[in-house]
């Protein structure tokens, strides 16, 4: 009787010991929870997470949950309502020591409701514009990394262009367009891209497509009027105006038709956009939001740095991505660094 | 079901269903494969069509156990190299399987240990003897062991018996005529029945396949809609079908009388049974472990998911779970088809075939998107209908591997599309629909001589309860963030 009583008090102790021991090591280990404003397979998004992944993989006593809002399929908005409501939800499920917030919708939906929350520190990564519409300038638990977008890098390369083409336009006469949908980034910005001086060339303006019918009427009006034409993103094209059809178009459907009908080069300002079939692409590195982020999410839990402490970045690197049989056919050269840049990057496509 | 053809006595005859069952299987893959190549689906696509074929024929004419055709698709994915292991087997390592071993394993200990048959004595004898009362507890026995008995049949097993003792010790010396006991013996059998079924949809631990929905959820949607969530966010629906069931018993049986019930009889199988044995003790614990762990895993940071497995890990390692218990009380065969379809659901997502369905479907996401009301009646209906010829667990299996992949492409909530498929499969009228009703009537026949067509009439009458609780449910989901 007494070797049974004094068995199961070994059993009570090993059970107790090894349930204080799991649950002070989970308390204990810091959470980071990514909230990203799209899905997992959009490009962009995917590439913000390998960054994301390079740094954080160091830390594996870091528990770290991913939640997508899913906002470019889904831009209605009764979807965008549902979608920040249960990403809240996912900060009190979680109660992440830092949350980061992967582009504007993830801070407009869920980051403002967060502004000097205690015990929550954000970080933010590719907000397009500004941050003080979230009320981030006056938050002491908030840094990040801004995205915004390289028209200088891309002036220059039209420029590189032009100077090889043996058309010798005078740069005055070479006209540029920007055509976008009408997604939330996109309007933010097209402030900048409006505000940028394109001088010595002339910049038409820019064109916000609502569906897909607008976009392929800007397409072909454009070729009329302008030398180049630029986009950024084409996720939220409607396939009709009808308001009852929600259908998206797929992205690689839009450049499909845009290379096929436009008679001027149509150049990217997002990396992905040669993915989606693009000829040629300068784009914000996303590689370089995700490692930002994370190693300022690093610094606040490991160094105990307070957020405020840690400056708010801009973007500083960007990325070349090319199609070389796409350009040839056009026409187009360009010096041989963009080609082997793109390669290295492993954005090269024949 | 018989399923063993080629090892049964010969003098059995086979029917027609397994015979046809049979031919098509070998019909139907064939001409699967060569109308999906024809489509213009690759090599691997067309494969998984005639697979998942021959997986459906055998599910829908019920040859073989479920869990069988289940495994033979796993098999076949492997062996055509459909995609990696790791995602044919995903279903096996992913953390709605191990949530159901948990469950499962938490459930038999309930049910073993006595703790189920010693709260029915309990509230047998704390009732006021009249069948308001009655009715009133057997549905709430059902009720209560719900989320925590994971098995239909398993809360039958509990319920059927506290049924038979009521009617076998409370209807002696009434004054009255055979038409109003009858009447009063089916309100009795009506309420334990639907005690045991009514809400299984709003509890996600409630029925093997509520595991198996939550199962193919995308893993985002699994976090969000563990225990408590799920049965937080089918709150209205619950409240407005039992208001519902409460209105239709009344209104339908006007039953209410006073019955005559030994009560010494009661107090005397309760006094059998002593004082709270430990193995009583060890499932209470484990259940107050596991509503602890489901309210504080915020604080905890551990899912639901690890807390029930470490729950039935305790149970394995004191013993209160033994190894012929873990081998025999646990449904393993439902393990092996709640692995399997999660694979089956991740290999037709690798191989993209999750967007022709969408595709295909767009007419139906459009309704989904655009008016969702309307989706709901057309659901409701085509499971209705599709329910009186398939079987339960082949219904819900087909809706919803067809239907969550389409509402995640139209961004309506796939948990809602889940607790819709499996709220109105629920519904069984007729007897053939559901085997453990035919059980739990085989198990009270003896003493209760229930109106089988008043208990389908009720049934029928709580279906339509159940489409203007969804209605109901409307706001609420509006409000919570679901729809």
């Amino acid at each position: 009787m007494m070797r049974r009583q004094i068995a199961a008090a070994f059993i009570i102790i090993f059970l107790v010991l090894s349930a204080a021991v799991v649950l002070y090591s989970s308390i204990m280990k810091p959470i980071i929870l990514v909230i990203h404003s799209y899905d997992p397979d959009y490009a962009w998004s995917r590439d913000i997470t390998v960054g994301l992944q390079r740094v954080l993989k160091k830390h594996p006593n870091y528990s770290v949950k991913w939640y997508y809002m899913d906002l470019k399929n889904h831009n209605a908005p009764a979807f965008k309502r549902k979608a920040g409501i249960q990403a809240r939800e996912a900060v009190q499920r979680w109660q992440p020591n830092v949350l980061i917030l992967v582009d504007d919708d993830a801070s407009e939906l869920v980051g403002r409701r967060y502004v000097n929350t205690p015990g929550i520190n954000i970080v933010f990564a590719g907000l397009n514009g500004e941050y003080s519409p979230y009320g981030y300038d006056k938050a002491v638990n908030v840094t990040g990394i801004l995205e915004h977008k390289q028209f200088h890098a891309m002036k220059e390369t039209i420029e590189t262009i032009e100077k090889s083409s043996k058309k010798h336009v005078p740069a005055g006469q070479v006209k540029i367009m920007y055509i976008a949908d009408n997604s939330t980034s996109l309007a933010i910005d097209k402030k900048y891209i409006d505000a940028f001086d394109w001088r010595p060339f002339e910049y038409l303006g820019s064109y916000v497509a609502r569906d897909f019918e607008q976009w392929r009427k800007f397409v072909l009006e454009g070729g009329k009027k302008a030398d180049y034409i630029l986009v950024a993103n084409y996720r939220t094209l409607k396939r009709t105006s009808q308001p009852a059809h929600n259908e998206l178009v797929r992205p690689n459907e839009v450049v499909e038709w845009t290379n096929n009908n436009s008679k001027v080069p149509v150049f990217g300002l997002n990396l992905f956009n040669v993915e989606d079939g693009c000829m040629l692409s300068i784009g914000v590195s996303p590689f370089e939001q995700g490692e930002v982020a994370a190693n300022m999410a690093v610094d606040i839990i490991d160094k105990n740095i307070s957020p405020r402490d840690i400056p708010i970045r801009l973007n500083r690197q960007f990325v070349v991505a090319m199609r070389k049989g796409m350009l040839t056919e056009k026409g187009i050269t360009l010096p041989e660094v963009y080609e082997v840049f793109a390669r290295s990057t492993d954005n090269y496509k024949n | 079901m018989e399923h063993n053809i080629l090892l049964a006595d010969s003098s059995k005859k086979v029917s027609w269903t397994k015979m046809l069952g049979w031919a098509l299987s070998s019909i139907v893959p064939v001409i699967s494969c060569f109308c999906a190549q024809k489509a213009g689906l690759s090599r691997e696509s067309s494969i998984f069509a005639a697979i998942v074929s021959v997986t459906l024929v055998m599910w829908i004419t019920e040859i073989l156990p479920d869990f069988v055709p289940g495994l033979f698709s796993t098999l076949m994915f492997t062996l055509f190299n459909l995609a990696p292991n790791e995602v044919v087997l995903s279903g096996f390592a992913s953390e709605g399987f191990f949530l159901a071993v948990s469950v499962l394993g938490l459930g038999a200990v309930i049910v073993t240990s006595g703790l189920s048959h010693r709260y029915s004595l309990i509230m047998l004898k704390a009732m006021p003897p009249n069948t308001f009362w009655y009715t009133i507890s057997l549905f709430f026995t059902g009720l209560i062991f719900t989320p925590l008995v994971p098995v239909i049949s398993g809360r039958a097993a509990i319920v059927a018996p506290v049924l038979n003792v009521i009617v076998q010790h409370s209807y002696d010396g009434l004054d009255m005529d055979e038409k109003t006991i009858t009447r009063s013996k089916t309100a009795l059998f009506a309420s334990s029945l639907i005690g045991i079924t009514l809400l299984s949809a709003s509890f996600l631990s409630s029925t093997p396949l509520n595991l198996i929905v939550y199962g193919m959820l995308p893993l985002q949607e699994q976090q969000s809609f563990q225990f408590i969530k799920w049965s937080y966010a089918s709150l209205v629906v619950s409240g407005v079908v039992l208001a519902a069931f409460f209105v239709i018993i009344n209104l339908y049986f006007r039953s209410f009388h006073r019955l005559n019930v030994k009560k010494d009889f009661i107090v005397g199988e309760l006094k059998k049974l002593g004082r709270l044995k430990a193995a009583e003790w060890i499932a209470v614990l484990g259940i107050a472990v596991l509503a602890v762990g489901m309210f504080a895993a915020s604080t905890t940071k551990i899912s639901v998911t690890w807390v029930a497995f470490a729950i039935m890990f305790c149970l394995l390692f004191i013993g209160a779970l033994n190894p012929i218990d873990h081998g025999t009380k646990i449904d393993w065969a439902f393990l092996f088809l709640l692995g399997s379809m999660i694979g089956l659901v991740n290999t037709m997502n690798y191989l993209k075939i999750d967007l022709i369905v969408v595709k295909n479907l767009g007419w139906l996401a459009s309704y989904m998107q655009s008016d969702f009301r309307l989706f709901i009646v057309l659901l409701a209906l085509a499971i209705f209908a599709s329910r009186i010829l398939i079987p339960m667990n082949a219904a819900v299996l087909i809706f919803a591997a067809t239907l969550l992949p389409l509402a995640k492409a139209s961004g309506v909530s796939t948990w809602l599309t889940g607790f819709l498929i499996l709220f109105f499969a629920e519904t069984a009228v007729f007897p053939f629909q559901a085997p453990y009703l035919s059980n739990f009537r085989n198990a009270t026949r003896e003493v209760v001589n229930q109106q089988e067509k008043s208990v389908s009439a009720v049934n029928l009458l709580l279906f339509f309860a159940k489409i203007a609780a969804i209605y109901l449910s409307i706001p609420f989901w509006t409000k919570i963030g679901v729809l």
